[in-house]
């Protein structure tokens, strides 16, 4: 087996008395996908932010491409060899582009910042907004003048544009249309197929995680009660969390069952 | 004599080039005691439609069509009668419950107010009644959770107290927009369950405006497909997945990543959705349709009564999908 | 689509449309152009030298030639007033100046740095803000002399407790946006995020709140010129002017006060307006 993109071991965040994330243990292979499952509280969007550096970890040890990220960056040269190896693509497509910036200069500026000489700049922004399939035209467009779907399309652009090696989508198609949706999944799979980046998920979407993910864990309250390989996860969910989540997705034939949680 | 009936109904909503509008001639019809879903992706008009019906508008929108509740003409209800019709005959619960409810005021506050000023009970009535509905809504040690601030609360039980605050006066109709879109699926499942059973238990007819088509299938009776400020599609909801016609309602049926197996493309619409502010000609859902003809860009489809439901598609007889 | 999204919409199509000002908003900035126009040539515009006194003519009324009279001196006041626009807009304008980047430099690294930093600078925000402004200004000119650079010193230590402590608000939400989060993640320096992305994105609300600040630097400017502690006389002043005229206006001449007087409420209330309405206009509160 080859060497883990990202390893994740025994990660904990505690804030005053509480314990946000317990004990949390996973690793991303290079090009592989992992969903991250849970419900508000259960530290999902935790473990994301630690992994990128907007939380410091309690305890534990993160490593990526083999160097030990488990405390946020100091320093300009490590921030930007991190921003290389690892990005994330936020849920609200409203507040995570900088309003006042047209797609290409955001492109460019992320660009000029990695390193990419003026000149490559250019060509370089252009190649990224037809990797998300968006139009030339966009880059002179402020991100007002775009649809929530063509936002998330340039926030998953900008996201791209350091050829980092894995991708954390923190409900990424949360927010957006059905059918808008359903169009930015399939463009996610085009991407990785493309570029072989690997993907974290962190949904509450057991439909998105089995569409996007290989393998899976699902958490509450913190601490991973389930984990395994997708299809068989959720095909057949050994803990009673796991399952009460599966019973809980409306479906065909569904009816809403006051459930064992409050 | 329906418990609702609206014919015709269009909005407009002041924008900056003068009027907009976001309903184009909303037509349906609800019995008493049954549960009606309103389905669509943004801009269709669905919140709309049912804020219309509660009489809750933006300031400066105007309306045509008729909205008539037991044969009543709701928008020529005095200020005085409609704050009863609001009151006592029909209730709203949000998306955001913490929206809706005053912060710096204790929930029981909340809930005994509103009966004291509305319905003219005693406060001590009020509070008795009150600890009633929190129980019923599955709310432990409700007469501490009357002390509690809104803040206080999770965002599921503060649902509960605001389905609580509709049972209080016991409506014929509960509109419902979104009421657990903010919700962990849990969560989702447990108060949709209760608004179910509630429902069912008292007969009272309801309007669900959601997203979700299986979620719009499970607890009601018929549902309206909507886009672009009009209604696209009606049909049974026990039906949906074998004969619903129009292309939009099937599209977005196949949109949806699947639970149970994994496909490797979805297949999804072309395009985004319109809103209801866009010119068309013809079909609104014409430029994202896998079947439009010239005759779907130019002329607005009739609505065809097929079966039990209705479907506004000029292909609505051309054996598009295989119907049982 | 839900009544907070049409209200989106008809609220950012109305961004930056100067249409939306309204009546008094236009009247607003008027008058602000024309006090502008003044206090740039008023020099150029005064029929007859301010300072040229002539005492046959002291506290005469309107006659032809001097639609507003003299003062005490028998100096033309149409002139004195023109003239002592200047003075009266130079001072709150370092004022406005020097309290605006000093607030906004301060609000930025209480939201940026968050923590104890911010409690910190809050806590300063605080105290200072419940010294007034003036009793400063009258500390400051007994220890160091009356004067305008002393006033202006003096209520740039009042006002910027207050403006940034308004800033720091916006600027905490600001900082929360995803966008910020994003460019961390991206690497980018706290130097570029702050000053190249949240700064320009607080500028509207910066604008109005100095603009509105204008008005009452105007009015605590003439205030303070009015107790002598500011501009000093002989020069033309609008502060100076109202406290010139106090005696006259006792012995049944009230010109000069009136004039100057409602010149400087004029203005401030024109800068009060106009902020507030740009404020609506953009958006922030």
């Amino acid at each position: 087996m080859t060497e883990p993109l990202i390893v994740a071991r025994n990660l904990r965040k505690e804030y005053d008395d509480l314990v946000a994330v317990d004990d949390v243990s996973f690793e991303v292979a290079p090009g592989g996908s992992l969903g991250i499952v849970g419900e508000s509280g259960s530290g999902k969007t935790t473990v994301a932010k630690m992994l990128v550096g907007l939380e410091r970890p309690t305890a534990g040890r993160i490593e990526i491409a083999g160097t030990d990220c488990s405390v946020p960056a100091r320093g300009w040269r490590e921030r930007s060899r991190r921003a290389r190896s690892l990005q994330i693509v936020f849920q609200d497509p409203y507040s995570s582009l900088d309003p006042r910036q047209s797609v290409g200069d955001a492109l460019r500026e992320v660009l000029v910042v990695a390193g990419l000489g003026r000149d490559r700049t250019e060509a370089r922004a252009r190649e990224l907004v037809d990797l998300v399939g968006m139009p030339e035209r966009v880059l002179g467009s402020r991100p007002s003048a775009l649809s929530g779907g063509q936002r998330q399309r340039v926030a998953i652009a900008r996201a791209l544009a350091t050829e980092p090696r894995c991708v954390i989508l923190d409900e990424s198609v949360a927010a957006l249309d059905v059918s808008i949706q359903a169009q930015i999944l399939n463009l996610l799979a085009d991407i990785r197929e493309r570029t072989g980046v690997a993907y974290i998920l962190v949904s509450h979407d057991l439909a998105v995680v089995r569409h996007v993910t290989d393998d899976v864990i699902v958490m509450r309250n913190g601490a991973i009660v389930e984990r395994g390989e997708t299809g068989t996860v959720l095909d057949d969910p050994q803990h009673p969390y796991t399952q009460l989540l599966r019973e809980s997705v409306p479906r065909p034939g569904w009816v809403p069952s006051a459930g064992a949680t409050r | 004599m329906s418990l609702l009936e609206v014919e015709g109904l269009t909005l407009d909503v002041p924008v900056d080039s003068g009027n907009g509008r976001i309903l184009h001639g909303v037509d349906l019809t609800v019995e008493a005691g049954s549960a009606m879903g309103i389905v669509g992706e943004s801009g269709s008009g669905k919140s709309m439609t049912v804020r219309t019906v509660a009489a809750l508008l933006p300031p400066g929108a105007t309306t045509s069509g008729t909205v008539s509740f037991e044969g009543e003409q709701v928008t020529g209800m005095s200020s005085d009668r409609l704050r009863r019709y609001r009151s006592s005959q029909v209730a709203m619960i949000f998306q955001d419950p913490r929206a809706a409810i005053n912060p710096v005021r204790k929930v029981g506050n909340f809930l005994i107010e509103n009966a004291v000023t509305n319905l003219g009970w005693s406060r001590s009535r009020a509070r008795e009644k009150a600890i009633e509905v929190l129980r019923e809504v599955g709310i432990n040690d409700p007469e501490r959770r009357l002390d509690a601030f809104p803040s206080e609360l999770s965002g599921g039980l503060l649902q509960r107290v605001m389905i609580a605050s509709t049972l209080l006066y016991e409506p014929q109709l509960l509109l419902a927009d979104e009421p657990t879109t903010a919700l962990d699926v849990t969560t989702q499942s447990a108060v949709m369950a209760l608004i179910d059973r509630l429902r069912r238990e008292r007969g009272m007819a309801m309007v669900f405006v959601t997203h979700d088509l299986e979620l719009a299938a499970a607890v009601c009776d018929t549902i309206l497909v909507m886009y672009a400020g009009r209604i696209v599609e009606k049909v049974p909801a026990s039906e949906l997945h074998e004969r619903s016609r129009h292309p939009y309602t099937r599209a977005l049926l196949d949109a949806r990543p699947r639970l149970d197996g994994r496909e490797s493309r979805l297949r999804a619409i072309p395009g985004q959705p319109l809103s209801g502010l866009e010119d068309v000609t013809g079909c609104a859902f014409a430029a994202r349709c896998p079947f439009a003809l010239d005759i779907c860009r130019t002329d607005d489809p009739p609505v065809v009564v097929v079966d039990d439901g209705e479907v506004r598609c000029h292909r609505v007889h051309d054996q598009l999908w295989e119907v049982s | 689509m839900s009544v907070a999204q049409v209200a989106t919409i008809v609220r950012t199509r109305r961004r930056s449309r100067l249409s939306h000002l309204g009546v008094i908003g236009w009247l607003a900035l008027a008058v602000i152009v024309v006090f502008m126009f003044v206090a740039a040539f008023g020099e150029a515009l005064a029929p007859y030298d301010p300072n040229a006194i002539d005492i046959a003519y002291s506290n005469v009324g309107p006659i032809p030639g001097h639609p507003l009279g003299f003062d005490e001196l028998g100096r033309d006041l149409l002139s004195r007033l023109l003239v002592g626009a200047r003075s009266s807009f130079v001072g709150p304008l370092a004022l406005v100046a020097l309290s605006t980047v000093a607030g906004t430099t301060l609000a930025l690294i209480a939201a940026w740095r968050r923590g104890w930093t911010d409690a910190t600078l809050s806590a300063g925000f605080d105290i200072a803000f419940a010294f007034p402004g003036i009793l400063l200004a009258i500390l400051l000119a007994t220890l160091f002399g009356a004067g305008m650079a002393v006033a202006v010193i003096a209520l740039t230590l009042a006002y910027t407790p207050a403006l940034g402590r308004l800033l720091r608000a916006t600027a905490l939400r600001e900082t929360g946006m995803e966008y910020v989060k994003a460019f961390r993640v991206m690497g980018y320096s706290d130097f570029r995020i702050v000053v190249r992305h949240v700064l320009p994105n607080l500028m509207p609300f910066i604008i109005a709140q100095a603009i509105v600040m204008f008005g009452y630097a105007t009015l605590d400017l003439g205030g303070l010129s009015f107790l002598g502690l500011g501009v000093q006389p002989p020069t033309a002043d609008w502060g100076v002017m109202v406290a010139a005229g106090a005696p006259a206006l006792l012995q049944g001449y009230p010109m000069q006060t009136l004039a100057a007087g409602t010149c400087l409420v004029l203005a401030a209330v024109a800068f009060g307006v106009l902020g507030d309405r740009l404020a609506r206009m953009w958006g922030v509160e």
